[in-house]
């Protein structure tokens, strides 16, 4: 027998369409190297693989296209060079980049005949869905988290896509609760790492976009704001002192003592609440020093052991000493970077034990501060690194059923296509279900999508309402344009001499329409249209020099009739809605503002905390 | 202000240092901890045949860091064997597939220590019993019946576990046969036990003497839920003649009994107590399942060989039987997230943690006396075991396999279940006849059904065969959909399809990985999977 034999017998006529398929698969990670290896050797034509990730030593517990000498090396690449080895037939090609990266346009996404994601994030997914949505490409859609995992397939119009239900997305906290009011070890932790990590070492603009943090301004919190604020403008003032050995010092007075001090004035905010308690620098030096912890070799050794909690005196020691570590280490690569116009940066790592120290000790202390329970450094990775556990079984296990699903697609056999849960005894191992139907209310299935080449440049905003929606789309001027922000509705047309450009419309925008009239017979109006935006340079203008090119006159149905929204609260169980309202910005694919949901389980054991993880994006209790 | 999470019964104080390993294993730590790693680091996993299925059931193990494998096949590696199997390549064609299977599997992690032996299917038979003891676990893919019964009732009395696995085409199968699995630590969803309708002096005292009337409005929204709760069942059973709410009419009228207590509109405290309500009303007993396993014979009539699982069981029993636990398990400790402020909260987590070290400590030293009882060192078994013990008390499971000979027995055979089953719609029973026909037809044959130029006859002697095994257990008729799997069967040829092999070697390596911690609940005892229509089934057989 020949090679591909088997495969030929057992998969019969499907075995032609696999050969000739072009997949592309985004993500290089758990599932990844699963899903890749299958791929290879079920011989598919010709495989794609964008991840942008580098590899790190906690992969290879189940990443088993990396060894050790690829530490740090693109995922991409290297899975490509690995696996290749084992069948050169298929013509694998990878790119070490950001899927969102406008290279990967409409027009390519379109040159696939199936799309399989293995992301380890929401936002990526959410970007994909799209794409694939705009594109008319199938995917396939996995995750896991330890032992259970999941996989679907979506197929524009025909089934649900990635958000026809609302999808759990990271936790978010009110800014007031983590910078004035913190009540549980995670505000502290997530203080530490998104505000105070990033203030001293990271970027330096304030927490919009730190996606943990709802910074949303509104009458109640207006006066918390305005002193935060102030405690930014001090902090910036600290930093001066970058690098001297006054600065750990100063740090710590600045957010132990200083900024408590001023929290304590608040004097409305501690009516049912404990006040805190501020820190002395001095007395608590002086205690770490009696206690033994003068030596920058003691404290290495105090903090290289995870598992015990530690007291005051301790995260004092820590808290110093990893500040002196990371300013060291920013210090050094500024150095390396001179004069260059990118200022380097530190970023938060959970296995980057000079930013978790750091992180552990800054949240320990700001518990102490307010009276709440301190972690040890074991769990506080956890909660701040958002880890959840990942093996090579199931991930094994989802990769597999991809690929049988994969074949289904190619084979055009939809009907057979299904969504699969995997979860541990005594539950069933693998729940298969059939595919639901599209969601008719879905924001971003159930609208219209159309793709619009223009010269940013040229065309305005203005022209763009006439020319296109006015007169080729036949909407009338009651609509709203919306990118991230609102660019124009009946009341807002400050930007219609605006060209695209100037509103920061450019290459792989997405442009949402809503159809705001209402008609007199109540008839409902139209749903969405939302634009994919592909940059075109000047010659391909049309004959009237026309800054835009419509390929197609996109069919915008008619918005379909409204259900009543279910909501439901039972016991301490608060169910979100199941049709959310979907703001403007949320359609954009911008995801600063999350969904913020929440949901406590009925006796109360464990808050549920939704997380993205390496292999893939879950809820854990 | 606190608000805490699950807080348990503190840690061992062995000093712990974050090592390279600690990091390349962190992502699995995170779900069998440092004890289910040793154990597998101490394990030997043994697979018969180097076929794709079996290289990637491996490939999951040597990757987490299991102790050692060693790779038993006697072919050498064809074209087709590279086709499907990732751990082979172009040149290992002519070589023996088990030295470069393992070759390749060795690369993958240089914790894990790789072998090969090259013994052919007739040598089996001559080995001696004690070969398989040097393996701590056996993985067989596709051994035929005569060949692996002898091995697997050798492995029975050894009380080595043997996970069988079979891929062929879309279909696959997976069976564990070993005769006792107990295990500890199943990761229960929760291990709170709160004890609010039996309070023990303690917590009664913190709880009755927080007068609530008198406390400021911060205090008041400070007081633990767990104490609101036990004020106002007080308060209740006072009023009803000693009974605690039971119906749901009654358990809606104490909610409002405890919302006339409310005072501030940030009353968190009063909410957590009004969600837990159902809780605090539900009598403490012992779960049914760790009553059977308390009353077990294992457990009651111990002998110097007794393993550890049932003297502690044994000790449990005898626990639950004093007058100090009140006819309850040991306490687990651990305390649910609450709001509360430190003080208050500190306090009610030592009440519970006292508790729950005085409980254990009368099952360590019963625990002793039964080890001198039974002429063994009275600290055979760690008070880290103990704790442990204590604290899923209430979620311990034992799982009594099935023999191979038992299954494959006409007389002993789930054969009433099997036929039902038979009978379903799309029944994944047919995949399990399906197997077992093609097991006879390759044992009759020495070829796989679908392996000749004409395939019909093939497909008559494989239906012939699946009649006799339907007919052995009181069945009359092939069913139409068995004989349409039967004709899947066929067309496979006996080939592996990789994408299913490597599903079935994260589905067996999974449930090996928890035969070898001893952590979470493992598959009884037979899976089948069938990728056309991606559905599984679980059947104890
Ligand atoms: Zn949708």
């Amino acid at each position: 027998m020949s090679r591909d034999t088997y495969a030929k017998q057992i998969l019969g006529d499907a075995y032609e369409n696999i050969k000739n398929a072009k997949i592309l698969m985004v993500g290089a990670g758990g599932i990844g190297c699963e899903l890749l290896k299958n791929l290879v050797l079920a011989g598919f034509g010709e495989v794609h693989l964008v991840d942008l990730d580098t590899i790190d030593l906690s992969n290879l517990n189940r990443q088993f296209l990396f060894g050790h000498e690829h530490i740090k090396k693109s995922k991409a690449l290297v899975a490509k060079e690995t696996a290749s080895k084992f069948n050169p037939e298929v013509n694998l090609v990878a790119y070490h980049a950001n899927i969102k990266d406008p290279q990967f346009s409409v027009s390519w996404f379109k040159s696939f005949d199936l799309v399989m994601n293995a992301l380890d994030n929401l936002d990526t997914r959410r970007y994909v869905n799209r794409m694939c949505l705009t594109a008319n490409v199938p995917m396939i859609d996995s995750g896991t988290t330890g032992y259970n995992g999941q996989m679907r397939v979506v197929v524009k119009g025909v089934t649900e896509c990635y958000e026809c239900n609302p999808i759990e997305t990271p936790k978010s906290f009110p800014v007031c609760t983590i910078r004035t009011t913190p009540s549980q070890p995670i505000h502290c932790i997530v203080w530490a790492k998104s505000y105070l990590f990033n203030q001293l070492f990271g970027i330096d603009e304030d927490e919009a976009t730190a996606p943990e943090l709802d910074n949303t301004e509104t009458a109640d919190n207006a006066e918390e704001l305005k002193n935060l604020r102030t405690e930014n403008e001090e902090l910036k003032k600290v930093k001066d002192a970058f690098g001297t050995l006054e600065f750990p010092k100063l740090v710590f007075e600045k957010v132990f003592k200083i900024d408590i001090d001023r929290l304590l004035s608040l004097a409305d905010a501690w009516r049912t609440r404990r006040p805190p308690v501020p820190l002395d620098y001095s007395a608590v030096k002086t205690a770490a020093d009696e206690a033994g912890l003068d030596s920058q070799k003691k404290v290495t050794m105090l903090a290289a052991d995870d598992q015990p909690i530690w007291n005051l005196v301790e995260n004092f020691a820590v808290f110093a000493d990893s500040i002196s570590r990371l300013s060291n280490r920013l210090v050094e690569l500024q150095q390396e970077a001179g004069s260059q116009s990118k200022k380097p940066i530190l970023v938060f790592d959970k296995d980057d034990d000079d930013t978790l120290d750091f992180v552990t000790a800054a949240a320990n202390l700001r518990s102490i501060v307010f009276g709440i329970e301190t972690k040890s450094k074991f769990e506080i990775k956890q909660m701040s690194g958002n880890i959840i556990p990942a093996i090579a079984t199931t991930n094994a296990i989802v990769a597999g059923l991809c690929v049988t699903q994969a074949f289904k697609i190619l084979n055009n056999d939809l009907e057979h296509a299904k969504m699969v849960y995997i979860s541990q005894p005594p539950a069933r191992m693998l729940s298969a279900g059939t595919l639901p139907p599209a969601n008719v209310h879905c924001g971003v299935c159930g609208i219209a999508r159309a793709a619009i080449s223009v010269d940013p440049e040229k065309l305005t905003l203005g022209d763009f309402l006439e020319k296109v929606l006015k007169s080729k789309l036949g909407y009338s001027e009651e609509v709203s344009i919306v990118t991230s922000k609102l660019l124009y509705d009946i009341e807002f047309d400050d930007n219609l001499e605006k060209t695209f450009v100037e509103l920061g419309v450019s290459d792989g925008s997405f442009i949402t329409i809503m159809d705001e009239e209402e008609p007199e017979d109540g008839s409902p109006g139209r749903v969405n249209l939302e634009f994919i935006v592909l940059a075109k340079g000047d010659k391909n203008g049309d004959a009237e020099g026309d800054a835009y090119v419509l390929d197609q006159i996109p069919e915008i149905p008619k918005k379909p009739k409204a259900e009543k929204e279910p909501a439901s609260e039972d016991e301490g169980m608060i169910v979100a809605s199941a049709a959310p309202k979907r703001k403007a910005d949320e359609i954009s694919g911008d995801d600063t503002n999350l969904n913020k949901k929440s949901k406590t389980d009925g006796n109360g054991d464990s808050a549920t905390i939704v997380i993205d993880d390496e292999d893939g994006a879950f809820l854990i209790d | 202000m606190q608000k805490a999470g699950e807080t348990d019964v503190p840690r061992s104080a062995t000093p712990h240092v974050v090592s390279a390993r600690d990091r390349k294993y962190d992502r699995q730590l995170r779900l069998w901890a440092a004890n289910g790693q040793a154990a597998l680091e101490e394990a030997h996993v043994v697979l018969l045949t180097a076929s794709a299925a079996g290289a990637e059931t491996l490939k999951n193990l040597v990757l987490p860091g299991t102790g050692s494998f060693t790779v038993v096949d006697d072919k050498l590696t064809t074209e087709e064997d590279v086709d499907v199997n990732f751990f082979l390549d172009e040149s290992s064609i002519g070589h023996p597939r088990a030295a470069k299977v393992a070759e390749f599997l060795q690369e993958l992690n240089t914790d894990s220590v790789g072998r090969f032996e090259s013994l052919t299917l007739s040598e089996f038979d001559k080995l001696d019993p004690s070969y398989w003891e040097k393996y701590s676990l056996v993985v067989a893919h596709q051994i035929r019946p005569s060949v692996l019964l002898p091995i697997s009732k050798v492995l029975w009395d050894k009380k080595i576990p043997l996970v069988i696995i079979n891929s062929i085409g879309f279909y696959a199968r997976l069976r564990i046969v070993t005769p006792e699995h107990t295990v500890v630590e199943s990761h229960p969803e929760s291990t709170v036990d709160l004890r609010l309708d039996c309070p023990w002096p303690e917590l009664e005292r913190f709880a009755f003497g927080i007068e609530l009337d008198g406390l400021s409005e911060m205090d008041h929204a400070h007081v633990p839920y767990l104490a609101l709760l036990l004020i106002y069942l007080k308060q209740w059973k006072d009023a009803h003649g000693g009974s605690p709410p039971s119906t749901y009419a009654e358990k809606k009228e104490f909610k409002a009994l405890i919302k006339t207590g409310v005072r501030s509109s940030d009353a968190e405290n009063f909410d957590e107590a009004i969600n837990t309500v159902w809780r605090a009303t539900q009598a403490t007993t012992i779960p049914s399942n760790s009553q059977a396993i308390l009353n077990d014979d294992r457990a009651q009539n111990l002998s110097p060989s007794t393993s550890k699982f049932w003297i502690l069981a044994r000790a449990i029993s005898d626990f639950t039987k004093s007058p100090s636990s009140g006819g309850h398990l040991p306490l687990s400790g651990t305390l649910p997230d609450m709001k509360a402020d430190t003080t208050s909260y500190i306090k009610l987590q030592s009440i519970y943690r006292s508790k729950a070290l005085e409980d254990r400590d009368w099952v360590a030293s019963r625990v002793s006396e039964l080890l001198l009882s039974l002429g063994r060192p009275a600290d055979a078994i760690s008070s880290d075991e103990v704790d442990t013990f204590c604290k899923f008390s209430r979620n311990l499971v034992v799982f009594d396999g099935r023999s191979l000979e038992e299954e494959y027995t006409p007389s002993t055979a789930r054969a009433k279940k099997i036929l039902q089953e038979l009978e379903e719609e799309n029944s994944l029973m047919s995949v399990y006849v399906g197997f077992r026909a093609v097991e006879v037809f390759e044992e009759r044959e020495k070829r796989y059904p679908g392996t000749v130029e004409e395939v019909d006859e093939d497909e008559k002697v494989l239906k012939e065969i699946a009649l006799e095994i339907v007919g052995s257990l009181g069945g009359t008729e092939v069913n139409e959909r068995t004989a349409s799997v039967l004709k899947e069967f066929v067309r496979y040829g006996g080939g592996e399809l990789h994408n299913i092999s490597s599903l079935l070697g994260g589905i067996a390596a999974q449930e090996i990985v928890k035969l070898i911690t001893r952590q979470y609940v493992p598959m009884t005892n037979t899976t089948i999977f069938d990728g056309i229509q991606s559905s599984s089934a679980v059947w104890e057989l």
